[in-house]
């Protein structure tokens, strides 16, 4: 719903003001760097990794800049189970086998450079991706060709999701979460709206459109609510800030431990 | 009790010790029409006074023969002769000025403030002034012309919001005849919802406020409607790019009562209909209002005034969603003169504020719907005791119902149907003033204003630790009081004459505020969240200390003014990081961080009153910081609205008898804004670190709007002209919003990009009257 109302609210003010803009040249002051974290674990194996990297100033390249030699383990605080990451490349540590069990509580453990960060997830249970689907919708004065995702929110309230977007294999940014606060217990339909006009972002007859549903922390939730309200640079927010996560230790990003499942559909 | 005793006994005896004396009282009026003028000075020698809002005054003045000189902004300065040998009533018709001037008309404009009496920080406007102010589409607009005063600065372009000496959008106390307008503006606050064409005057507080006005921290911003001719039916209207409006104004019974209705609708959707493109088309986008008032005089003692306003903003993209809002107010006024001396009205007012929106997406079918509603009862009465005291007392009472939001789903929809707890609340307030002459030189206004709010069940009240986390629910019954914050408003006010043309004014002010609105968005929506004070939300106090010295110069054709002000806000309200404004709970305070506030600045205005050639020039010096727990390591940083400078330059030119020519020209320096310190990559994407809350600036802004006003015809009683208008003159790119993304053309690199709404907007307008 949320979604929705901020959807409507930049059509309408795109149908108002005739605007116009310009890149301009911004001084920006340099900060201290952060250690930037980004954990995940879900219930299939093959998908346990954490990138581990710095802040760069807004003037340096966009290449991520990853930490080498940091040890990384996950305990499963519900079994004591621990395992020890392995660094792939540089920054990026993973385990192949690793899987998570839904309802199990897991904790994420750094130590880099003489500083020591830790995190907690529970991995939800997970609840059935029932249906992808595209339709056609006018969005900005043309037709967009948009995925929309169906399933059944559980009773009890608590249950918090996410969609990662896929177009012929390549993840699209766009950050689409939704909880159950106002559709606890009823059948969900969620478009995913792609506001960029970037032509390869716009689905063609042919294309290939796969979704992965997970079922997140409602911790994660409000990881992804807070960075897309005030961190991706976009300017409707009027204090943009740090999004809430749940690393302690002064790192920034997140741990997440969820479930996932993948549908794909051709689209027509 | 003694120093009571003593004091009222100093307060009333000595214009006992003088001879014998007698009032003068009345109503003055504008002998055309039979409206009221608010305003106007009677003066006798050295004695003085001004019409109160209903146009009454009361002067008391020595037995026998007195010269009486009345005037008033726009009209013939009249003198009257009446000689008192007991208390007499005088009403007194003043006439328009311009109709017996010759070839050019030489106005004077309205100073907001005068040399003499203990008021400062306040503007007056009427809308004869603003008349021939360049602006955004040729819709004049009194709420735009009052941004070009010292003091109060334009929340920016496409924003109808304003900051009064560092205060919030929602500091502003919204009066039109008395009732609380929650949300001024039209089409996502390009316009304001006030109809210039319905209103008679309008007054900003921006310090030293009355104790008859309360409720909001910064300013109160009174706008009065017309009354409606009494003399002579008469229509006036105008057509312009995006709007239309009428206005109808006529007597009932000649003299005693009259009727007037002023509506108003934009037809930008008009425009829209006549694209080919079917998603464009199919948008709707428009708002209208409605403004009808009627009033009967009943006898010599009595008058009742209704008056009301409606209006109503639609906007809609295709079949899919609608956001509808609007205000609605009402207000049902009694005048009653007692005596010569003793003038009362009572007033019973409402005031609604309501948004709805629909939405239908596929199976989902829902709609939002909130409400803010209050029913206001207001007594107050005005004594003249003598002719060195005049005394304001009364009270207030408001009960307050905030539906904070409410969904209705089909039974296909995956949104449940849900509403959360309405929150009522009792406002009740006393007031009592006096201004008290001490000397020919020395006038002091002193007074208070005690509010009790009451939060009243039904409801679910909560404890919290300091992370917003729910510790305790307290559950009231219906009628049961939450709690109830008491809070005595100390105003103080006092003057110094050097001489005619020169004084010094102080004052201190306590406001509190129990009504907030929190916003987290760049721009004010409609649907920004109105909350009142609960247990954890406290009232807001705001104190603010002033001086100020007026100059008039070669023979009251200039006027200087300089004011200064220091103002130190309590219980501020900010949203937490990342905060969920759309959460679905009762407990809106676990998004909700609170601080402090302190604002200082210095105010100059040099203005030409007389001439062919009349403006002003403004300048603000001014400083705005809050300091929040939970933000920017809680220290002190600058709030938004923290402009250094603010300049704004306003000019009329009168041609000729048929060409009036005007431009203003504003600058200011950039609202204090949030920008990265660094950037970072999760899921792919490069997304932005923050470090310190508005530790920027937006650029500068600036612009030139340019007018011309042509009179095609003109007679005694009817009029026809045409308004050119050239908003953002010489095309000045003001940066609405600074966005920063990943280079389009260099994707390894980020890029900070700059919107501008407006770059040149050219109208024209088509006004008459017969």
């Amino acid at each position: 719903m949320r979604n929705i109302i901020k959807i409507s609210l930049v059509l309408l003010s795109a149908a108002i003001m005739q605007s116009c803009t310009k890149v301009i040249d911004v001084k920006l002051r340099d900060a201290d760097k952060k250690y930037v974290v980004e954990g995940i674990l879900t219930d299939a194996s093959g998908n346990c990794r954490v990138l581990l990297s710095k802040t760069k100033n807004f003037s340096d390249n966009n290449e991520p800049l990853g930490v080498s030699g940091a040890v990384v383990s996950i305990k499963d605080k519900t079994n004591g189970t621990v395992i020890a990451l392995t660094e792939l490349s540089p920054g990026v540590y993973v385990d192949a086998s690793f899987a998570g069990i839904p309802g199990h509580s897991y904790e994420l453990s750094i130590a880099a450079g003489g500083a020591n960060f830790t995190a907690v997830s529970v991995m939800p249970q997970k609840i059935k991706f029932d249906s992808l689907y595209i339709t056609k919708d006018q969005l900005f004065g043309d037709t967009r060709t948009l995925a929309n995702v169906e399933f059944t929110d559980p009773p009890a309230f608590g249950n918090s999701y996410r969609a990662v977007q896929y177009l012929n294999g390549r993840e699209l940014t766009n950050i689409f979460v939704t909880n159950d606060d106002y559709t606890n217990d009823k059948k969900n339909y969620a478009k995913l709206f792609i506001f960029s006009d970037d032509d390869a972002d716009k689905a063609k007859p042919g294309d290939t459109v796969t979704v992965d549903m997970q079922c997140i922390d409602p911790v994660i939730y409000r990881y992804w609510y807070s960075l897309d309200q005030g961190a991706t640079g976009n300017s409707q927010s009027a204090a943009p800030a740090n999004p809430v996560s749940n690393i302690t230790g002064g790192a920034i990003g997140y741990f997440s431990a969820h479930t996932i499942e993948t549908k794909t559909v051709i689209v027509e | 009790m003694r120093p009571l005793l003593l004091f009222i006994t100093i307060l009333f005896s000595a214009p006992l010790l003088a001879q014998e004396n007698f009032t003068v009282s009345g109503t003055v009026k504008l002998k055309s029409t039979g409206e009221t003028v608010i305003g106007a000075t009677i003066r006798s020698g050295k004695s003085g006074t001004v019409s109160n809002e209903y146009g009454f005054y009361s002067l008391t003045l020595p037995k026998g023969k007195n010269a009486l000189e009345v005037s008033s902004i726009g009209q013939e300065t009249k003198k009257v002769d009446v000689t008192l040998e007991k208390n007499t009533i005088l009403n007194i018709s003043l006439e328009d000025a311009s109709q017996n001037l010759g070839e050019v008309t030489i106005k004077s404009t309205a100073s907001g403030r005068s040399i003499s009496g203990t008021q400062m920080g306040v503007e007056r406007l009427s809308t004869a002034e603003i008349k021939n102010i360049p602006v955004l589409m040729g819709e004049r607009d009194l709420m735009k012309a009052v941004q070009l005063l010292p003091g109060i600065k334009s929340a920016g372009d496409g924003n109808s919001g304003f900051y009064v000496r560092g205060g919030a959008t929602d500091q502003n106390l919204i009066l039109l005849d008395e009732a609380p307008v929650y949300n001024a503006s039209h089409l996502l606050g390009f316009f304001s919802t006030f109809n210039s064409d319905a209103i008679k005057d309008m007054t900003l507080y921006k310090g030293g406020m009355p104790a008859q006005y309360g409720g909001r921290l910064s300013s109160v911003l009174d706008i009065k409607m017309n009354d409606g001719n009494n003399q002579d039916y008469s229509v006036s209207g105008g057509i312009g790019l995006i709007s239309a409006k009428l206005n109808v104004e006529g007597p009932i019974v000649k003299d005693k009562s009259s009727f007037l209705i002023s509506g108003r609708r934009t037809y930008a959707d008009v425009f829209l209909k006549l694209s080919p493109d079917s998603t464009i088309n199919q948008n709707k986008l428009y708002f209208y209002d409605l403004n009808a008032k009627l009033n009967y005089t009943l006898g010599q003692k009595d008058r009742l005034y209704l008056s009301g306003y409606f209006g109503q903003d639609q906007l809609g993209v295709g079949e899919s969603f609608g956001l509808s809002w609007g205000n609605a107010t009402g207000t049902a006024r009694w005048n009653h003169i007692f005596n010569s001396k003793m003038f009362s009205n009572t007033s019973l007012i409402f005031s609604n504020y309501n948004y709805k929106i629909k939405i239908r997406a596929g199976a989902n079918d829902f709609q939002i719907f909130s409400q803010i509603r209050d029913w206001n009862l207001k007594q107050e009465f005005q004594w003249y005791a003598n002719s060195r005291n005049s005394v304001r007392f009364g009270l207030n009472s408001i009960f307050h119902t905030l539906r904070p939001g409410e969904i209705t789903s089909s039974s296909t929809s995956s949104v449940n149907s849900s509403a959360l707890q309405q929150r009522y609340s009792l406002e009740n307030s006393i007031f009592g003033t006096n201004t008290w002459k001490a000397s020919e030189k020395f006038s002091l206004t002193y007074g208070v204003r005690v509010t009790a709010f009451s939060i009243l069940g039904k409801g679910d009240f909560f404890d919290m630790n300091s992370k917003g986390e729910i510790t305790d629910t307290f559950n009231y019954k219906s009628g049961e009081i939450v709690k109830t914050y008491l809070n005595p408003e100390p105003r103080l006010a006092a003057s110094y004459e050097f001489n005619e043309s020169a004084s010094v004014k102080a004052s201190y002010v306590r406001n509190v505020q129990n009504m907030h609105l929190i916003s987290n968005s760049t721009s004010n929506n409609p649907t920004d969240k109105w909350i009142a004070s609960t247990n954890l939300i406290k009232p807001e106090i705001a104190d603010q200390y002033s001086i100020g010295y007026y100059k008039n110069l070669a023979d009251n054709k200039y006027e200087l003014t300089l004011e200064t002000y220091y103002k130190d806000m309590q219980n501020q309200i900010d949203y937490r990081n990342g905060a969920d404004i759309f959460i679905n709970s009762d407990a809106i305070e676990s998004q909700l961080l609170f601080g402090k506030g302190r604002a200082y600045g210095l105010e100059m205005q040099f203005k030409k009153k007389v001439g062919k050639w009349t403006g002003w020039v403004s300048y603000t010096l001014s400083k705005t910081e809050r300091k929040i727990d939970g933000i920017s390591n809680n220290e002190w940083y600058n709030a938004r609205q923290d402009r250094t400078h603010d300049i704004s330059v306003v000019s009329t030119y009168q041609l000729n008898k048929k060409w009036t020519l005007s431009g203003n020209w504003v600058y200011y320096t950039g609202n204090a804004i949030t920008f990265p310190a660094g950037k970072y990559t999760v899921n792919n994407q490069v997304v932005f670190y923050y470090t310190e809350r508005n530790g920027y600036r937006m650029p500068a802004y600036h612009r030139l709007d340019l007018g011309a006003t042509c009179v095609l015809k003109q007679t005694k009683k009817t009029l026809s002209e045409l308004s050119f208008s050239v908003y953002n003159a010489y095309g000045r790119e003001n940066a609405y919003t600074i966005e920063f993304r990943q280079s389009k053309s260099d994707p390894t690199r980020t890029e900070a990009v700059q919107t501008a709404l407006f770059k040149f907007i050219p109208s024209v307008s088509y006004n008459f009257k017969f």
